[in-house]
């Protein structure tokens, strides 16, 4: 650990020629140093001055050492104290070790052992003032959490307003104009319906993301079999490829495997990567959902495999940064089912925090323009 | 840094996706209205309306900084 060698020091020493030697010991060490003829004159400093570290003599007149040492401790100062005492009075030294002080240092005092002490001391100090700085700046971050989380709730709330009542009055215009709609008018109403829709399911997207922590907060933790969450999910989902002419297939596993999760959290999880899949996969394309274990290490591997656009390995650390979109936001169309369609970049965020909590982690390998692979990889429920 | 730039590049990224859509609805509510018959009072009091609600919207992604409601 670093030793700041300019700390500021106040001597407290009654003798005027010991009290020289020490101020040229000290400054030869590289200490700032204050003299002080007695405990009285000492403490008056204190309260004037700041100072890293008080060295006082026990025996003195006016103020003894020790009760010098019981003052400067009552005043709770982020000061350490170090006593000198001779050899017979070593006992006093332990008492004032006993008080608060840092240590001790004997007479005659011997410039290595002031200098071992005084390190000893300032190693001290630095790791209490680092300390300090973690603590202040850990506070820091939790309140600069907290404050992003109210910005996102309050924004999405304040938004959600005028959001639903823009809807309405598009929808009763969408009436009135029913009919009347020639080729530019209805590109027009198109595009500021799909906005709209866009706008809303990013405003509700921002909830889900800005509530992860809830969303994580595993309550329902259930012991789950995945052959039959992934079949469900499986023919939940498959319409979707079918419209879009994407072969899709599921492949589960040959024997029963169980994970302790929230069923709903973990759906979500898998149904966002199949989402993420079908978004990015195009007509004729390929995608398989399948299940299987890997006995020695207890895990779970849930993979989705595309044979979609790929994603450049630059690329990679960033797609589970919320708001990131492979996509530029030309081809940003608002249906989740279209090539390159909806979303805002956060589906992927939700589903890593999702299954993180669960003790679980994604992976991902993917080829430019050949596809990608997303594993979800979990901890095998304990056999019971 | 302050806490307002501290506040993360998520919120100024959906800031940005937010001004982004805003700036496409606000243009084609402008050349919709431009399309459609301004002699109709009920559909000129709904586009009034539209863009009443697209400028509170407005005002709320582009001119509230982030983090002043809690400073």
């Amino acid at each position: 650990m670093a030793v700041n060698l300019s700390a500021k020091v106040l001597l407290i020493e009654d003798e005027p020629e010991v009290r020289e030697s020490y101020i040229d010991m000290l400054n030869l060490l590289g200490y700032d140093v204050e003299p002080a003829e007695n405990g009285m004159d000492g403490l008056n400093k204190l309260d004037k001055n700041n100072y890293d570290i008080v060295i006082t003599d026990l025996n003195m007149p006016v103020m003894n050492g020790l009760e010098t040492l019981r003052r400067i401790k009552k005043k709770e100062l982020d000061t350490e104290v170090i006593v000198v005492t001779g050899f017979a009075t070593i006992e006093n030294a332990i008492g004032a070790m006993k008080q608060g002080a840092f240590d001790y240092i004997t007479k005659p005092v011997s410039i290595e052992h002031v200098k071992i002490v005084l390190n000893k001391c300032l190693q001290k100090i630095n790791a209490r003032r680092e300390n300090a700085n973690l603590r202040t700046m850990n506070t820091k971050l939790h309140e600069l959490n907290e404050l992003k989380d109210k910005f996102i709730t309050i924004t999405n709330h304040e938004l959600r307003t005028p959001l639903a009542v823009l809807k309405g009055y598009l929808d009763l215009l969408n009436l009135e104009i029913e009919g009347n709609h020639n080729g530019e008018v209805k590109e027009y109403v198109d595009i500021i319906n799909e906005t709209v829709e866009e706008m809303v399911e990013m405003v509700d997207s921002m909830h889900d993301l800005s509530n992860y922590t809830k969303i994580t907060n595993n309550s329902n933790i259930t012991c789950i079999e995945l052959n039959e969450l992934l079949d469900s999910i499986y023919k939940e989902t498959r319409v979707l490829f079918s419209e879009r002419n994407i072969q899709y297939h599921y492949h589960p596993s040959k024997i029963p495997l169980k994970v302790l999760a929230d069923i709903k959290q973990l759906k979500r999880a898998i149904r966002e990567l199949v989402q993420n899949a079908l978004k990015f996969t195009k007509a004729d394309g390929e995608v398989t959902l399948s299940l299987k274990n890997v006995g020695m290490n207890k895990q779970v591997f849930i993979s989705v495999e595309d044979t979609g656009i790929g994603i450049p390995n630059d690329k990679l650390d960033l797609i589970f940064e919320p708001f990131y979109e492979v996509q530029d936001v030309m081809h940003h169309s608002t249906s989740k089912t279209e090539f390159m369609g909806g979303g805002i970049g956060v589906g992927l965020s939700l589903a890593k925090e999702i299954i993180e909590s669960f003790g679980g982690e994604i992976a991902v390998e993917s080829k430019k323009e050949q596809g990608s692979c997303f594993t979800i990889i979990l901890p095998q429920a304990p056999e019971a | 840094m302050s806490k307002k730039a501290e506040l993360g590049i998520e919120n100024q990224n959906l800031m940005e996706i937010l001004r982004t859509r805003l700036n496409v609805l606000n243009t084609s509510v402008f050349l919709l209205a431009e399309k459609l018959n301004d002699s109709d009072l009920k559909t000129s009091e709904y586009l009034k309306k539209i863009n009443r609600e697209m400028e509170r919207i407005r005002k709320l992604i582009t001119e509230v900084p982030i983090g002043q409601r809690d400073e």
